[in-house]
């Protein structure tokens, strides 16, 4: 009788499948493979994190985690780093957010390395609160923190303002306002200005207006034509023929795979 | 001076009754009635009191000798000096049928539009200035009797061909035009004239001096050649369309471009003559400093017309205030991203740049009398009296001229030369050099939008223009350059920014407020310009002869 049992098949594959769980762990490449971190139990809502580039530490991963659970009682929250890109940081954004999310709601913010581009993608109900112009807005508010390497506090601030409009705050965008008010000083001088011009022109009558007060008369009897040589010119009736035609098919705009979403980002 | 027969009180027109009215015993006489002893009807001049502004030189004559205390020209309030002379006696005259009250009525009318304008030009006694004044003009008369031989050419399709058949068109001609009139003073702008006409010619009635009565007239000082052509010019045309209109003329295409130009000829009248009318006109002078703005009624059918300056502190506030709901607007639909706003900047500057070019050469122009042909004709006659030389407008077109066929060469160099060499430079560069190529791609893009631009700006600078206008003098660039070099620098700022594409925003937005600012300045300028414009610089009239640039 043996003092030790024997290692049956089923513990060795057991130990085979603990061995392998730890490579995975301490493989980095494998490590940030679409790692949901949080499902909302009230919404199916969730957050995934995938840092590609391996811009945040494993802390700041677990904190900006957490920070990105509030969004997820409106929708799903993604966050992604990518070192390399061949296409531009809208399209790549666009087709992972359709691929980790499909068409449901939720928001993305992408950092492209490759690129030097920060992105934010949304799409459903969050995208009509996280529209284009206000994932610009947002972008143009955390570009800075991206272009001195704070990757974290960039992605925290991001998801904050994002998190403080889907409450139906607002956000700070204060170049917005200085352009725009700018703008609208300059458009309404010029504005202003035409309505001068029109209303201070001194216009000279029309020739006709001109006839109506002066003794004019005409006459002249029918003419009598004498022909006296014939010219041809040659003009070809220019054919219409090819211009309804056509080679068919349809294109599709390329990168977006989720349809109606949309966003906008930054260099840095 | 028109004295009553019952009570020797001076007789004025009366606008309501069309007669000579004596306001003390009420006795109301025909003009014609009316014959001075010195004003014989067969002579060809009468007898008047002229009245001197010992400011400003200018005249105006009246059959009345009381004081004249202000100058309509000038706008200053003086005792002018007055003398009796002789002077020609027009052919005929418009006498005033609208009042005093009818020309406050429509000025006033006309200022309800002009929200903008300075608030003394509503003033009740500024109004009050407002004066009567028979204004002289040149009434020209055209005939053309007789048989005319124009071409005519009717067309026809035959597969890839065009048949067109050409004839020679013979008719009897009787036309005759009276009355296309111009203004005959040189104090009297052709903007103004131009804008308050036509006068109803046909009401028009034999000149006599007692219509003068109660009202100032002004001298011609301008040669009835000066408007003979524009003159003749507006009969012919309307000949031509009475030609093309008769029936049967439609087959012919007489009015094409292929024709027009024989059956202007054809019908160019044979017969021009030209007459000395006086029309009425009321007269307001607006002065502020040393610029005057003119205010102008047609005596006969009140149509008002002003030179209409801003005060630019309306402006700013009605700007202001517009800007509101223009700014709610803006942040409703619009989030700019920094590059955008610095290309909307720049190109609100450039819109500035090239309104400010405009007004700028319309004031050279005017400044120079160019825009007024009577005024330049009057400038040009005392340059020669006084032995000094004119305007050296001629070099300057000579000058322009070479530039400009310089100008298209230079223009097809760059864009079938360098434009490729620095399309392919960036490419080398870029692959080789590791240069950033996005730089790179920005400065083709823009060598690309001026290369697609060029032709269209080629074909501006050359094209015909519509009216031929007297070149601009020596040292124009010099004056306009001050001003638009503001703008300019800042749009020459903002493709920087675009062309070296920096991360920051801050780049970009400075840029934008930048160009804003000029932009801001730069209409600002354009409000100086336009009152520049709208208003003129105090007559020096020196009678006759009036030359308000001297």
């Amino acid at each position: 009788m043996s003092l030790h049992k024997p290692y049956t098949l089923k513990t060795w594959k057991i130990f085979a499948g603990l061995l392998f769980s730890l490579g995975i762990l301490l493989t980095p490449e494998l490590r940030c493979f679409a790692k949901t971190c949080y499902v909302n139990p009230d919404t199916g809502y969730r957050t995934e994190i995938e840092d590609d580039a391996e811009l945040l530490t494993e802390e700041e991963i677990t904190l900006l985690a957490s920070e990105m659970e509030k969004i997820t009682e409106y929708g799903n929250a993604a966050f992604k780093t990518i070192s390399s890109n061949s296409v531009s940081a809208k399209n790549y954004a666009g087709k992972y957010y359709g691929e980790i999310f499909g068409t449901s709601s939720g928001t993305l913010f992408l950092i492209d390395m490759d690129n030097r581009q920060i992105w934010i993608h949304s799409d459903g109900a969050v995208y009509k609160v996280i529209t284009s112009s206000y994932a610009d807005s947002i972008t143009d508010n955390v570009y800075w923190d991206a272009s001195i390497g704070d990757y974290y506090t960039c992605a925290s601030e991001a998801f904050a303002q994002i998190h403080t409009l889907l409450t139906g705050n607002r956000i700070m965008q204060p170049m917005k306002y200085i352009s725009n008010g700018l703008l609208a000083l300059i458009l309404a001088l010029l504005i202003n200005f035409g309505y001068i011009c029109v209303f201070s022109r001194l216009s000279k009558p029309q020739e006709k207006e001109l006839m109506k007060k002066i003794h004019r008369r005409f006459y002249a009897t029918p003419p009598s034509a004498t022909y006296t040589h014939q010219t041809t010119t040659y003009s070809p009736i220019s054919s219409d023929s090819d211009s309804g035609s056509s080679d068919g098919g349809s294109s599709s705009s390329g990168g977006s795979s989720s349809g109606g979403g949309g966003g906008g980002g930054h260099s840095f | 001076m028109y004295e009553c027969p019952n009570c020797a009180a001076n007789l004025k027109f009366d606008i309501g009754r069309q007669m000579l009215y004596c306001e003390h015993c009420e006795t109301i006489l025909d003009p014609y009635s009316f014959q001075k002893e010195k004003d014989a009807e067969e002579s060809t001049e009468y007898e008047v009191t002229v009245f001197t502004c010992p400011q400003c030189g200018g005249e105006i004559i009246s059959e009345d000798t009381t004081a004249a205390t202000f100058c309509s020209f000038c706008g200053s309030s003086t005792i002018l000096d007055s003398r009796i002379s002789k002077e020609k006696k027009p052919g005929y005259i418009i006498p005033f049928s609208k009042t005093m009250e009818d020309c406050k009525q429509s000025y006033l009318k006309m200022l309800n539009r002009a929200v903008f304008a300075p608030k003394e030009l509503k003033d009740t006694k500024h109004i009050e200035k407002f004066r009567g004044i028979y204004m002289p003009y040149w009434v020209y008369s055209f005939e053309n009797k007789g048989p005319v031989t124009f071409p005519g050419s009717t067309t026809k399709r035959r597969g890839d061909y065009l048949y067109t058949d050409h004839y020679l068109l013979q008719s009897e001609l009787n036309a005759e035009y009276s009355g296309i009139a111009f203004d005959a003073s040189s104090s009297f702008s052709d903007s103004l004239s131009g804008a308050i006409a036509p006068f109803d010619i046909k009401k028009g009635k034999t000149f006599h001096p007692s219509f003068l009565s109660g009202f100032y007239a002004d001298t011609n000082d301008v040669d009835d050649r000066l408007y003979r052509e524009e003159a003749v010019n507006i009969a012919v045309n309307d000949s031509c369309r009475q030609m093309a209109a008769k029936k049967g003329m439609s087959r012919y295409h007489i009015n094409g471009s292929d024709h027009l130009h024989s059956l202007k000829a054809a019908l160019r009248p044979k017969t021009i003559e030209a007459e000395l009318a006086m029309f009425p006109v009321w007269f307001l002078s607006y002065r502020k400093g040393e610029r005057i703005a003119y205010a102008v009624v047609n005596g006969q059918t009140g149509k008002a017309a002003a030179d209409l300056p801003v005060a630019t502190g309306k402006y700013l506030i009605g700007s202001l205030l517009l800007a509101l709901p223009l700014f709610v607007l803006l942040n409703m639909f619009f989030t700019l991203k920094p590059a955008a706003s610095l290309i909307i900047s720049a190109l609100l500057a450039l819109l500035c740049t090239i309104v400010s070019n405009i007004q700028l050469t319309r004031i050279i122009q005017k400044e120079n009398g160019t825009d007024d042909i009577g005024l330049r004709a009057v400038r040009e006659t005392n340059a020669v009296r006084d032995n000094s030389r004119p305007v050296q407008a001629g070099r300057a077109n000579k000058s322009s001229s070479v530039l400009k066929y310089l100008l298209i060469p230079i223009s097809l160099l760059i864009i079938s030369v360098l434009v490729p060499v620095f399309l392919f430079a960036g490419f080398l560069f870029g692959s080789f050099l590791d240069i950033n190529t996005d730089i790179i791609t920005r400065l083709m893009t823009l060598l690309i939008v001026l290369f697609t631009a060029s032709p269209l700006v080629i074909f501006f600078i050359v094209k015909k223009p519509r009216k031929k206008k007297p070149p601009l003098p020596k040292g124009s660039r010099k004056k306009k350059l001050p001003v638009l070099a503001k703008p300019i620098c800042a749009i020459v700022l903002a493709v920087l920014i675009w062309i070296i594409n920096p991360v920051f925003d801050l780049y970009y937005y400075g840029g934008a407020v930048i160009c804003m600012c000029m932009a801001c300045w730069a209409v600002l300028d354009i409000i100086k310009q336009h009152n520049v414009l709208t208003t003129r610089k105090l007559p020096q009239l020196n009678r006759r002869g009036g030359d308000e640039l001297a």
